[in-house]
């Protein structure tokens, strides 16, 4: 039986959530991965005045970019929710009968009830090395401490970044990188290694390395002086 | 009929359009005006690290400022003036002050505890100023003068001036040997020169005066300030029971029986410990920190560290427990007591972080509801944070202080005309803390001398701890 794997996410910015959404569907479809669909959030009131910009156009410039990509069989639908945790959405997601649903990205905290619908499970990055780096800004946590950043791939469960561990890769730092460049390339990892998971659940060879609690911390928003301590260090691994 | 019928739901939903795009309009109109307006006040929004408050929170303040206004026991606008009228119109709508070099606030700050000083002639520290009743300066008060001393001399070694420092300093010092109970004790709540010296004694004021004359006497030598520190600890040992608690002799406004933040009483007894090699204080401290740590829960939390039963402890009175733990735990190199501060400040730190705002109450889950903030304990909590960052080199708490400094800058009004608020630093932010039905609040409408004790020292702190890690 054909699995169902849905791709969900959804970003701060308008732009954003254009570019990035569209990116991963393209890289799933570049690998042969076979997605029954796209879910997505509306965007809420607050980036609407904050952005000065039209929710409903950008949402219609989202679709027709998605469809506009899409390889000719491949009828890929999107969906748009409210948000992630309200018994509407939650109630229209478990409509798809999803195995497999892949977090692209977005700030909110998924809820028990939204990661309990899909039979295998919900895939999702990190842009720091778990079990150690938990939470915000792990990049440049990771440069503060003089460490080299890495990308995670979890299956996300209720906690922050507490979920079974697939994948840890470290990105090597190169001689021009900057703190923006080594997130691009993280971004860039990220989403080729949830690719690569996605295929690995199919073929049913995942690995599940269980994480505690008491083995990480978790790191919030870094002050702006911190992150010139991040820079220096940067500097000096280079 | 079907045609019309048709032609009138066309015509509802062209309308409907007209009117959605309207009030687009007029939202996109209404925010560029807002932020116009705030560009042109030169002000700095508060989130700066946390987006997406700044919108919601003006509209929310916005309610409750008419919630509030419809109420009559709430001092109405009309009643401040000038640069009164400036300061609660900017808290209502969210507006704050521009965050300068951190040495700027720093000056700030102090020049105005300076002030607090010279309107008593150096007789005590005013407790603050009030912008109610057109604005006036409160009566000196025993009890925050003495844990202000330690600061003035930490600030005398930094500033220009520091000669002026340390004599102020001193003079303070004097000012509480000279009104300290033949006991040894010190009188509870302001200092009033017209009363009759019938004050009752508060075993907590007595612990605070404790750091200043224990300070003046390292500083300055002189066996008047020891001798009355020991009289201060002799009292205190006195007063306390058995088991650690003090029972007898506190401050009678307070409802709370047990008060855990007691424990900076006990740290005050540490000090003098170090400074007299008597041991009977360090057994006394220490039996009062004991007596604390079983009042802790797995979660941090401590039960009673507030002033009043019923009711969520403030951050002030939490930190105060906390401060009592790490400062005696340093002094006695305790790991327990640190270990047990350090818990609660974790705690209080992920909360903050999570929560993206410091409220001013906690409840026993540390969650709150509150929608103001008590900037004393949000300084107390900078320097405990920062304090455990030089301890265990966790950056998280250097990092949770430094946003929280920023709050607190932001909050600070260093250009005002007025010297009176000029660098002081509010009892609650909003200053009228929140209208839920009834006022909660901390010191509302007041600028008082401990929170600006409390800022100071975490200025100096953030200055200490970014010139370690090389950042000017």
């Amino acid at each position: 039986m054909k699995m169902r794997i849905f791709v969900f996410g959804s970003f701060m910015q308008p732009s954003a959530h254009l570019v990035r959404l569209n990116s991963f569907v393209r890289r799933f479809q570049d690998n042969n991965v076979q997605l029954t669909g796209v879910i997505t959030r509306t965007l809420p009131l607050k980036n609407r005045v904050g952005t000065y910009f039209n929710p409903r156009r950008t949402l219609r410039l989202m679709y027709r970019t998605v469809h506009k990509k899409k390889t000719q069989n491949d009828d890929l639908p999107v969906y748009f929710v409210k948000d992630f945790s309200s018994k509407e959405s939650i109630e229209k997601i478990r409509s798809f009968k999803p195995d497999l649903m892949v977090f692209i990205g977005g700030r909110e905290i998924l809820k028990p009830h939204l990661l309990e619908i899909p039979t295998i499970g919900t895939l999702g990055g990190h842009f720091g090395k778990l079990p150690e780096m938990r939470g915000m800004n792990v990049t440049e946590w990771a440069l503060f401490h003089s460490k080299n950043p890495a990308v995670s791939i979890q299956f996300i469960d209720a906690g922050v970044d507490t979920g079974d561990i697939v994948f840890v890769r470290q990105i090597p730092i190169e001689r021009d990188d900057t703190i923006k460049s080594l997130r691009e390339k993280s971004n860039l990892l990220c989403q080729q290694l949830l690719v690569d998971a996605t295929k690995l659940v199919l073929e049913g060879k995942c690995p599940r390395q269980h994480q505690k609690p008491e083995e990480g911390k978790q790191y919030f928003t870094m002050h702006h002086r911190l992150i010139e301590i991040a820079q220096r260090n940067l500097s000096k691994m280079q | 009929m079907r045609n019309s019928s048709i032609n009138l739901n066309l015509f509802y939903r062209n309308l409907q359009r007209i009117f959605q795009r309207i009030n687009n309009t007029v939202w996109k109109i209404f925010f560029v005006v807002l932020e116009i307006t705030i560009e042109k006040f030169g002000a700095r929004r508060r989130g700066t690290y946390f987006h997406g408050r700044v919108f919601r929170s003006v509209l929310a303040d916005a309610k409750r400022h008419l919630k509030m206004m419809s109420d009559p026991a709430v001092p109405r606008l009309k009643l401040f003036t000038g640069e009164f009228r400036s300061v609660y119109l900017k808290d209502l709508f969210d507006v704050t002050y521009p965050i300068k070099e951190t040495i700027e606030h720093l000056r700030g700050v102090m020049e105005w505890l300076r002030f607090a000083c010279k309107v008593w002639c150096d007789e005590g520290c005013a407790a603050g100023y009030t912008i109610l009743q057109g604005g006036k300066w409160l009566s000196p008060y025993p009890e925050t003068t003495g844990y202000i001393i330690p600061t003035i001399w930490d600030w005398a070694k930094i500033a220009d001036d520091g000669q002026d420092w340390k004599e102020l300093a001193r003079k303070l010092s004097l000012w509480e040997v000279e009104i300290q109970f033949p006991s040894g004790a010190v009188r509870q709540y302001y200092y009033d020169k017209t009363a009759k010296d019938e004050s009752s004694p508060a075993v907590f004021n007595t612990g605070m005066v404790i750091f200043g004359l224990v300070r003046a006497y390292k500083e300055t030598g002189e066996k008047v300030f020891y001798d009355a520190a020991v009289r201060a600890g002799d009292w205190l040992v006195n007063m306390q029971d058995d088991d650690g608690v003090w029972r007898r002799g506190d401050s009678t406004m307070p409802t709370n029986p047990l008060r855990t933040y007691h424990t900076r009483v006990a740290w005050s007894l540490a000090e003098l410990w170090r400074e007299s090699d008597d041991e009977k204080y360090k057994e006394a401290a220490r039996r009062n920190l004991n007596w604390a740590l079983t009042r802790q829960r797995e979660n941090g939390f401590f039960d009673g560290a507030k002033f009043h039963i019923d009711e969520n402890p403030l951050t002030h009175t939490i930190a105060y427990t906390i401060e009592g733990l790490l400062g005696a735990g340093f002094i006695f190199g305790e790991e327990r007591y640190i270990e047990a501060a350090e818990m609660a400040a974790e705690s209080a730190m992920l909360a903050y972080e999570r929560m993206r705002f410091f409220p001013a109450t906690f409840d026993e889950n540390w969650h709150s509801d509150d929608g103001y903030s008590c900037l004393t304990g949000c300084a107390q909590f900078s320097v405990i944070w920062q304090k455990i960052y030089q301890q265990n080199a966790d950056a998280r708490f250097l990092n949770a202080a430094l946003k929280i400094n920023d709050f607190l800058k932001s909050t600070q009004w260093l250009d005002a005309q007025k010297p009176e608020i000029r660098g002081a630093v509010k009892g609650s932010h909003p200053i009228y803390g929140q209208y839920r039905g009834k006022y909660t609040d901390y010191s509302k409408f007041n600028y008082v001398n401990w929170a600006a004790k409390f800022f100071a020292d975490a200025l100096m702190l953030e200055i200490q701890n970014l010139e370690r890690l090389g950042v000017k």
